[in-house]
């Protein structure tokens, strides 16, 4: 009698962690444990059909859903699945873990900036592309310039696949009001200047999004588009007059009441194109990936035209963006099918993403029609856009910035956006900033390349 | 004999739970206290480091703000919530109709989520236009705190919040207590001339100290451990003003991925509430007859 | 005489309009959340407060329960762990509880109070180590890897030995010579006895696992695994500043609990309390 007990104890906690982890695989059974054990089948007969899986941060409604149907309804054989993550520290975290896990973990990703990417590419996430370009018969050099993608030691790890172009948007109705013309041809100072012109009625005259988008850091890089961060000796760049013009400028639009202070546009997680949209204020620093919320008006009613001007420039005349190549795609270097990832890369880079075009991303695509491209922006929004003036900043030839060194590059950016805190919040003085921040980097430089 | 099998099968299924998630993990962190790893590169990123993780810790900057954020974080919200549940706990026992209702009510905030409550006080607490603002400049306050955006009041404010959830907590406990003080000892007191106020000091603070002694010891751990809400609020800013050590060691492990120095920081938050618990055992000897 | 009654009268209506008002006080971030729901982005930071909103405007729920996210799924995630997480904890909890206060075994005692000394561990320390080992063995991105540690609770079986050590010896002793198994005098004698304590633990892991944040953020990846806080997160990472869909997420999350809570309160409140008792 008391073994049978026992025995129904034992029984019963067995079956309670069967039951545990039946369910735990049924209810998610169209996505995680599902496919694990679909990869697996897959693996033994090749037959059957290949499922790549693609994590990207655009949200699917704004382009992926469609690539991805476009892709599946011409290729039965290789079925694609789009995650979507979201583009910030724990989002990218999440990303990484998938990355290195064993199950169910991504084919292809897409990194959005060096610093991510770097940080895959150096932990060997990323697989190495040139055999792949090759067998799947992929024209970099045609398609996207080889002077577009940056290598490591000779070997390509990623392929861009948009176009970022960096631009100001404005509220083209206070921009009127205050009597100014559009700039063209303007630097920082003229836009500082302008942001106090534009501030009035409790309306910012100015907003750029911290600590994202810092002035320090847009200043260097349009001084020194190639390799910003780093001099001549190989260690820093911020000690250079870019840094200090950047932080003062910055420093004066806040003290200067022309844009909502550095904290409360963090801890209330502002963003341009609401501030913008909602009235809060009327010139932004954003760029071509905005142009899905510029012309939706319906979930932001306005009574403006949105009116366009390329980014400032550190001297008048250059033509620097500080924007540039992006939506860098890689292959999982664990993925068991790296060659259909590839076919699909090779075909998303040269026709697929023109689905992503109406949701404000430019394709690398060489080919790519520019007045097509305008024409899929605005939509059927264009009366309340100033189309003249996006098609006049988009058909600029711009010099773009390319970062080939890497070394310490995302402590670089923490340090330099650390640094100018303290100074935007007054926590320090503008000497202080500068000096903490050049010796900062330079022993984050010489501690990486020990 | 019979009795040890019994025993034993009778923990065995706690038992190998508690060894495989608790110790067995416990003795890998240890490890890794002594290991340098970057975990994006696999196992084969792991190296020996001898006490570079402990040498690391005397260089590190956010630390000594993260512990500081602790020490006062604890030692404001602990004693608020309990200094107000007790007087709460004593009005609504004796001087109260609604009894249970208000109870309930003041209940609520401890037993909702966390998450959502700091995604709504974030919102209240909106510098800009926020309703808390608003009300302050309504009643004449032309300058409000800048609450979440001020590095000055961050921490103020997550104080705030964090005591406003945990007053139910302390005050159900607290009501508990006080059914358990014998009515006749407040009769004899007042027979004896003892004012209300002396009957408090008196009579109900020192029945109460086992009571007080558990919320103490519950809370202070807790609050050690704040995360949630600086995860989601604050992200240890503005200038590092709400930087803590659970803060600080989930950046360390999940964004920068210094794993073993991520368990060396948990390490040293594991000696501090040690030490704090052995402290506040040693002065409650009363404490041991609940065992 | 009656004046006194009166007097004391009074006095408790005088206290228990404050403490309503108090309650009110209390309750306020709530009652915002709720009527900000239901307003438009235009309005919601209108002063004086607009507690009720001019009209109701449902759209915000038509968004937060629409097919882009996935909050039923999220609901039926949180029940799944909270319940297997719930049921888990009262068995290993009570069968141990029972062993460590009634039954006399070898190394009891000592067993018992490397136990205690696991109470005080905190979570930072096991989510590390935790992390690595479930990624190794293939339990990161299920809802095992929440469920498993949550079940084998040290505090839950600290609760319920305490509860076991207040009834009397003797009852297992007559079970005995009733003949009756260890098995028996605990699930026949033993467990109907502890309905208390069960409760309370029954409310204490219900209240932990529905509302536990940082290792579902660990351990889960895909969003249609995700509990709720997790989900509220990522809607609110996704829709930043737009606070009145923020605000009806958060009621989407929040209510039903409050609504459960306070029709069992007693439960809940007896529950906690009991912990603290003895």
């Amino acid at each position: 009698m008391r073994k049978n007990m026992w025995v129904t104890v034992l029984v019963g906690i067995l079956a309670l962690s069967v039951i545990l982890s039946a369910c735990s695989g049924g209810s998610n059974g169209n996505t995680s444990s599902g496919t694990g054990a679909k990869e697996q089948t897959t693996d033994k007969t090749s037959a059957q059909v290949v499922k790549l899986k693609i994590w990207g941060g655009v949200p699917e409604e704004n382009g992926p859903g469609d690539v991805v149907a476009n892709w599946n309804a011409n290729n039965p054989e290789v079925q694609v699945e789009y995650v979507r993550y979201v583009n910030d520290d724990s989002g990218n975290t999440k990303l990484d873990t998938a990355l290195i896990s064993q199950t169910n973990a991504p084919d292809i990703f897409i990194s959005y900036g060096e610093t991510y990417f770097n940080r895959r590419m150096n932990a060997g996430m990323t697989a190495s592309l040139d055999e792949l370009i090759q067998k799947a018969g992929f024209d970099v050099d045609a398609v996207i310039g080889n002077d577009n993608v940056i290598r490591q030691d000779g070997q390509i790890f990623y392929l861009p696949a948009m176009k970022q172009i960096s631009m100001v948007l404005f509220n083209e109705t206070a921009l009127t009001a205050a009597g100014e013309p559009l700039p063209t041809d303007w630097t920082w100072d003229d836009y500082v200047a302008l942001a106090g012109k534009l501030t009035n009625n409790g309306v910012f005259g100015s907003f750029i999004e911290a600590p994202g988008e810092i002035l320090p850091k847009i200043l260097l890089t349009l001084k020194q588009p190639q390799d910003s961060y780093y001099d001549a000796e190989g260690l820093s760049s911020f000690g250079s007059d870019a840094v200090e013009k950047g932080m003062q400028l910055q420093k004066q639009l806040y003290d200067e009441k022309s844009m909502v202070s550095w904290p409360e546009s963090i801890s209330s997680n502002l963003k341009p194109y609401s501030e913008l949209f909602t009235g809060q204020a009327n010139m932004i620093l954003g760029g071509t990936h905005l142009m899905r919320y510029v012309k939706n008006t319906q979930e932001f009613p306005r009574e403006f035209k949105v009116a366009f001007a390329p980014n400032p420039q550190y001297a008048k005349g250059e033509k620097v963006n500080i924007a540039g190549f992006n939506d860098l795609i890689s292959i999982n270097s664990n993925s068991a099918h790296k060659e259909e990832a590839m076919s699909f890369i090779s075909w998303y880079l040269t026709e697929g993403n023109t689905a992503m075009i109406p949701g404000g991303r430019i394709p690398t695509n060489k080919q790519a029609d520019m007045d097509e491209v305008v024409e899929l922006f605005v939509g059927e929004a264009e009366d309340f856009i100033n189309v003249e003036s996006l098609k006049q900043v988009l058909s600029i030839d711009y010099v773009f910035p390319k970062q080939v060194k890497s070394v310490a590059y995302a402590e670089l950016t923490k340090i330099l956006t650390e640094e100018s805190e303290k100074y935007m919040m007054n926590a320090q003085s503008l000497e202080q900033a500068m000096e903490k921040v050049k010796a900062r980097a330079d022993q984050a430089i010489q501690a990486e390349s020990k | 004999m019979k009795e040890n099998i019994a025993g034993y099968l009778f923990i065995l299924p706690n038992l190998l739970g508690v060894f495989f998630f608790i110790v067995l993990p416990l003795l890998f962190s240890l490890y890794l206290v002594f290991m340098d790893w970057d975990y994006l590169k696999g196992f084969s990123g792991l190296t020996f480091a001898g006490l570079d993780n402990v040498v690391r810790m005397t260089k590190d900057e956010y630390l000594g703000r993260a512990l500081v954020n602790n020490a006062v974080f604890t030692a404001v919200t602990v004693p608020l919530a309990m200094v107000t549940g007790l007087m709460l706990a004593v009005i609504i026992n004796r001087f109260v109709y609604l009894k249970n209702m208000l109870r309930t009510i003041f209940f609520l905030p401890y037993v909702s989520s966390l998450v959502a409550v700091s995604i709504v006080w974030s919102v209240l607490y909106n510098a800009r236009s926020g309703p808390i603002n608003s009300f302050l400049r309504d009643i004449g306050i032309s300058n409000p705190p800048g609450w979440l955006a001020s590095p000055q009041w961050a921490l103020i404010a997550i104080i705030i919040l964090v005591a406003w959830t945990y007053i139910g907590y302390t005050l159900v406990l607290y009501m508990a207590g006080l059914q358990g003080i014998p009515k006749d000892l407040y009769e004899a007191a007042s027979i004896d001339g003892a004012n209300r106020a002396t009957q408090f000091f008196k009579i109900t603070v020192p029945m109460l100290k086992p009571t007080s002694f558990l919320i103490a010891i519950t809370l202070i751990i807790s609050t050690f451990q704040v995360f949630a809400v600086i995860n989601i609020m604050t992200q240890g800013g503005p200038l590092n003003s709400t930087m803590v050590m659970a803060y600080h060691i989930y950046l360390q492990a999940f964004q920068y991925y210094k794993m073993g120095y991520a368990a060396t920081l948990s390490w040293l938050l594991f000696c501090m509430i040690f030490i704090v618990t052995l402290v506040q055992w040693r002065s409650q000897k009363k404490w041991q007859q609940h065992f | 005489m009656t004046k006194l009654q009166f007097n004391a009268m009074l006095i408790k209506t005088i206290t228990t309009s404050a403490m309503l008002l108090l309650a009110v006080i209390i309750l306020s971030p709530f009652l915002w959340m709720l009527s900000a729901s239901f307003k438009i982005q235009a309005d919601i930071f209108n002063y004086p407060i607009e507690w009720i909103p001019q009209e109701l405007n449902w759209r915000n729920y038509a968004t937060v329960w629409g097919e882009k996210y996935q909050f039923v799924q999220y609901y039926w995630n949180t029940i799944k762990i909270t319940v297997f997480t719930v049921i888990g904890s009262l068995l290993t909890s009570s069968l141990a509880g029972f062993a460590f206060a009634k039954l006399n075994f070898k190394g009891r005692d000592f067993i018992f109070l490397l136990y205690l000394a696991t109470m005080i561990i905190p979570s930072q320390v096991l989510l590390v180590p935790r992390f690595i080992v479930f990624d190794y063995v293939g339990l990161v991105n299920t809802h095992l890897s929440i469920i498993l540690p949550g079940i084998f609770s040290v505090i839950g079986t600290f609760l319920m030995r305490q509860f076991f050590l207040t009834i009397p010896g003797e009852l297992l002793e007559a079970g005995k010579v009733d003949g009756a198994g260890y098995w028996r005098i605990y699930w026949q004698i033993f467990i109907p006895l502890a309905k208390p304590a069960l409760v309370s633990l029954l409310i204490l892991t219900f209240t932990w696992t529905w509302n536990e944040y940082e290792n579902p953020l660990i351990f889960l990846r895909d969003t249609s695994l995700y509990t709720l806080p997790l989900g509220l997160t990522n809607f609110v990472d996704e829709n930043g500043t737009d606070y009145t869909l923020v605000m009806a997420a958060s009621v989407s999350a929040l209510v039903p609990l409050i609504v459960i809570v306070a029709f069992f309160q007693k439960w809940f409140v007896e529950g906690i309390s009991n912990t603290g008792m003895k």
